[in-house]
């Protein structure tokens, strides 16, 4: 079949070809950019066009974030030469939770756009998008966005760009995403500079999978980028990674609703149909080749990813575990980064125990869960993994705090740590080193990236970035400081299993792995926290945070005293009785513990206290 | 059989904060209106009314309407039923509407009981509260009721209002003694969503007391009003001997009652139904059959839930006999809560107890089944 195929004009297609992406820091106008090129270049008609639409989820939407990538085919004529071009516009996830994801998504381009908001200038996130940009390669177009607002200082953006970054901005475009102001410019920088692929089409296959996603009557399909050879209907393919063959269904490109092609060349993003099951099969980063002939090497950067937040996820109504077990599984064929396994509870019951990328992707996953699937939930504060290396000389892992062994039988615990690089306007740089400082935040690196914008780089436990830092960061730095992070590695931590006593029971899902020296404050903190979340109950109950059986903080919740309506006539008695039958739901929203009834909030309070 | 007769007057003269009732401002000519038809289903009524002992006129506020109109609906009522088998006839009145000619009216067609909206006798209270009247009103009003020769008289008053202070409570006790008043509705303010005083405590603009003041507020008033003598009937309800409202009690203790007017409730013959609350929408109609929605009524769980607001108790064998059921094997949950305290059984009575009263809505929640869709 592959002679029906005139490689002759792949070939020349290929030259036309230009693969991008956009990167930027969160609110920086990213989405609002891409909105702009599918209207300039026609690829929807702006009356099917729904704001912002590579975000599809609606989750996406309302958080102005995008988690699920996406890849569109735009048909371009450019006006200095008259040809008509294929981009192809790819979507990167804006958040540090899915730096492997984004790694991946500009690995399928030759460049990308660094969109830079002209009132804030550099950011962290920035600055983590461009080395990543820079690691796979990638031709970036400066454009500096949001020019049209009062307090836009583009020149200013210009110098940090060139002096922060090292790239020359000179001919960065100046730009509105909004009013669509420097768009038709951008596209002509995409084609003039970026280059088109250099793919062989008579190599053997080597595509790159970048993203996928599920669907019901297809199963799972891996988006991918052609870097050498042809791709059709028919093909017997291989996953490199995994290890799995299939036969290809069926082959498109996105524009951006699916469309069918004969056939995948050099340079082009699409996707493949192969009534694949298995999500685990699908993984970013793999490289699909045909099963004969193969290619020898895998395309570089392959890696499997780690969960590196964990959380018992517990559904409130205990009839509901198996429709939370199906929620999970469905919600994994879209995401192979999730993962689960049966855990109990004797506070909660049966659940799972989630492994999530980081603190964002896991609440995305309880909000759908709880949205999508209709299923009211509890879940745990979150952990890390920690190495628990054990007297007898073995090292075991540990996502869950009631899983620590006995303090007998413990040598030393490690907790991993992150290399945290901050940036913020010079006048908060006491406050931030303060709170990093609070955070047992080691000090590595400071530097002025301009004359008002430090970056500063701290070595951070995990833990505590899990607990609030983010939240704490906005707050010391008015909302200025940005934040980016990577693991950096495990360290030995004077590390303690704190947990909590309602009414004298003790709650294992309320058990946290805390640093010892904070102990005492968190546990006070916890125990008053939880006494305002509680409600009254028909007795008097105490808290109380204890470590070793050690009671180390206590707080009371008084007995409910009086809770009587006081009118109830003829015409109330429907009504009342609505108040009651309210008053018995939200019992039910409620977790038994005991004989007390625990709201779902106090299951999280450990993250929301203010210190 | 009909044992009371409901009669709903859904207009007022300025809106009270605390207020989520069925009422409204309207002209003179909507008044009219709506008094006309209300005449003409009074005129049309042909249930059996043998057993009819009591009449009730409340709102809204009902003495706000002008003589001339009330006469027209009193004498109605006079000429359809027998008001000498008539026990209880209230009227609710505002201490300010209260004049010679009102009362003197009032003791013509035969009302003899009438409830006052007090709420406080303190007169900045009852400005906060938007009440039309001022302290004064209230012993003027009560002078001329007796002067007409009505002297069972009742008062509504509210505690734990904004920022209400333990003192204020006890003055407004020493106040309502004082005036030998026959029976007295306390109420606990209840911060309804609907009202005004919601909106105000949203803002910061009003206070609410916390739960534990309401309760050391409650157990004054229960404590206070015992030793001058008064019963402590129901939960809200306290009156001197011989004067429990018998109108009230019917809805308590699941007897048959009729509700006339625009938003009136009704429970007859086991069915439950009301009037529409659109006041246009009653004036238009021709009849009350027309403009009338029915509701669930659930007899036996009724029964449990309200009758156990009258704190003499309800009869366990009376009651099982009623509804030929086990009332433990039924509701085991009654079990649960004379072991938790909160109910007595006592002399083949189950009734609440001292702390069951505090927590009286944890008990009608306990009771409630699970048939409501």
């Amino acid at each position: 079949m592959s002679n029906e195929i005139n490689i002759k004009e792949v070939q020349e297609r290929q030259k036309n070809i230009r693969n991008f992406s956009i990167i930027a820091h969160i609110d920086h106008g990213k989405s609002t950019l891409a909105d702009r090129i599918l209207e300039q270049t026609e690829a929807i008609s702006s009356r099917d066009m729904k704001a912002q639409l590579l975000d599809s989820m609606d989750l996406e939407r309302e958080r102005g974030i995008t988690i699920k990538l996406n890849a569109v085919q735009i048909k371009y004529t450019d006006k200095t030469d008259g040809q008509i071009y294929i981009l192809h516009l790819i979507d990167t996830p804006g958040h540090v939770d899915f730096t492997y994801e984004v790694s991946r998504s500009l690995a399928a381009c030759e460049g990308a756009v660094l969109v830079v908001d002209a009132a804030q200038g550099i950011e962290a996130q920035t600055l983590a998008n461009v080395y990543l940009a820079l690691d796979n390669d990638l031709e970036i177009l400066p454009l500096i966005n949001k020019i049209d607002l009062p307090n836009a200082d583009p020149e200013k953006v210009r110098s940090e760009i060139e002096d922060v970054i090292g790239l020359d901005a000179s001919e960065a475009v100046l730009a509105s995403a909004k009013d669509g102001i420097g768009i038709e410019e951008i596209l002509h920088q995409v084609i003039a500079k970026i280059p088109a692929p250099t793919g062989d089409a008579s190599a053997p296959l080597k595509a790159l999978i970048f993203d996928s996603y599920y669907d019901s009557y297809r199963g799972i399909i891996p988006s991918i980028r052609i870097v050498d050879g042809i791709v059709k209907k028919g093909d017997k393919i291989k996953m490199m990674a995994s290890k799995t063959t299939y036969e290809v269904t069926e082959v498109g490109i996105f524009n951006p609703k699916q469309e069918i092609r004969d056939y995948l060349g050099p340079g082009d993003v699409g996707y493949l149909a192969a009534a694949i099951k298995t999500v685990e099969d699908v993984r970013v980063g793999d490289t699909v080749t045909h099963v004969k002939p193969a290619t020898k090497e895998p395309l570089p950067g392959y890696r499997q990813l780690n969960p590196m937040v964990f959380c018992g996820l517990f559904p409130i109504d205990s009839n509901k575990y198996n429709d939370l077990r199906e929620a999970l599984d469905r919600l994994k064929l879209n995401d192979a980064s999730l993962i689960f396994e049966p855990e109990t509870s004797q506070a909660l019951g049966f659940g799972f125990r989630t492994g999530f990328l980081g603190l964002l992707h896991m609440e995305i996953v309880q909000e759908r869960i709880e949205r999508e699937f209709n299923i009211p939930l509890i879940a745990t504060s979150p952990s890390v993994i920690y190495h628990v290396h054990l007297t007898d000389g073995t090292m075991i892992n540990i996502d869950n705090p009631s899983d620590l062994p006995e303090v007998q039988k413990i040598e030393m615990i490690e907790e991993p740590y992150v290399k945290a690089t901050i940036m913020t306007p010079d006048e908060y740089v006491g406050n931030v080193m303060e709170l990093c400082q609070n955070k047992r935040g080691i000090f590595r690196d400071m530097k002025y990236l301009s004359e008002l914008r430090v970056e500063l780089v701290y070595e951070l436990p995990l833990l505590e970035i899990v607990y609030d830092f983010f939240d704490k960061l906005k707050s010391y730095s008015k909302g200025y400081a940005s934040f980016d992070y990577v693991f950096s590695g495990y360290k030995a931590s004077k590390l303690v299993k704190m947990d909590i006593l309602l009414n004298g029971e003790l709650v294992d899902a309320l058990s946290t792995i805390v640093y010892k020296d904070f102990a005492f404050r968190r546990g006070k903190l916890i125990t008053d926290k939880l006494k305002e979340i509680i409600p009254r109950q028909m007795f008097e109950v105490p808290i109380q945070a204890s470590i070793n059986n050690k009671i180390i903080a206590r707080s009371t919740i008084k007995a409910m005293r009086k809770n009587v309506l006081a009118k109830c006539y003829g015409g109330d008695i429907s009504r009342k009785r609505k108040l009651l039958e309210k008053q018995k739901e939200g019992k039910k929203r409620m977790k038994n513990i005991g004989s007390v009834e625990v709201p779902q909030e106090a299951f999280l309070t450990v993250l929301s206290i203010d210190e | 059989m009909i044992e009371g007769i409901y009669i709903h007057i859904p207009f007022c003269e300025q809106i009270c904060v605390y207020c989520d009732f069925h009422k409204e401002i309207a002209t003179d000519k909507k008044k009219k209106l709506y008094i006309n038809r209300l005449i003409k289903s009074i005129d049309h009524l042909n249930d059996d009314f043998s057993e009819l002992k009591t009449i009730y006129i409340g709102g809204g506020t009902p003495s706000n309407l002008d003589n001339v109109l009330l006469e027209q609906l009193l004498k109605t009522i006079k000429v359809k039923f027998d008001l000498s088998k008539i026990i209880e006839y209230t009227i609710e009145a505002n201490p300010n509407d209260i004049t010679n000619q009102k009362s003197d009216l009032f003791a013509k067609y035969g009302i003899n009981r009438v409830s006052l909206g007090v709420q406080s006798f303190d007169n900045q209270v009852l400005s906060s509260m938007n009440r039309s009247h001022q302290a004064e009103d209230i012993e003027k009003s009560i002078k001329l009721l007796k002067k007409a020769g009505i002297n069972n008289i009742s008062i509504d008053l509210i505690f734990g209002f904004n920022n209400q202070t333990l003192s204020q409570v006890a003055y407004d006790l020493e106040k309502a003694i004082s005036l030998n008043i026959k029976h007295i509705s306390y109420y606990a303010l209840i911060l309804e969503e609907k009202s005004i005083m919601h909106y105000l405590v949203k803002q910061g603009k009003m206070g609410v007391v916390d739960e534990d003041l309401d309760y050391l507020m409650y157990n004054k008033i229960i404590d206070t009003l015992k030793e001058n003598g008064y019963k402590h009937y129901e939960i809200s309800n306290f009156s001197l001997e011989g004067y429990d409202s018998m109108h009230n009690v019917l809805y308590w203790t699941q007897k048959s009652y009729l509700g006339l007017g625009s938003g009136a409730h009704s429970y007859v013959d086991d069915k439950r139904f009301f009037q529409s609350p659109n006041v246009q929408e009653y004036i238009s109609s021709s009849n009350d059959q027309q403009c009338r929605e029915f509701y669930p009524s659930y007899p036996l769980e009724d029964a449990l839930i309200f009758g156990l607001r009258v704190l003499e108790g309800i009869n366990v064998l009376a009651l099982e006999k009623q509804f030929k059921i086990s009332l433990f094997e039924r509701y085991p949950a009654i079990l649960t809560l004379i072991d938790q305290g909160l109910l007595l059984y006592e002399d083949d009575s189950i009734r609440l107890s001292e702390k069951g009263l505090m927590l009286a809505n944890n008990v009608f929640a306990a009771l409630l089944e699970e048939h409501h869709a």
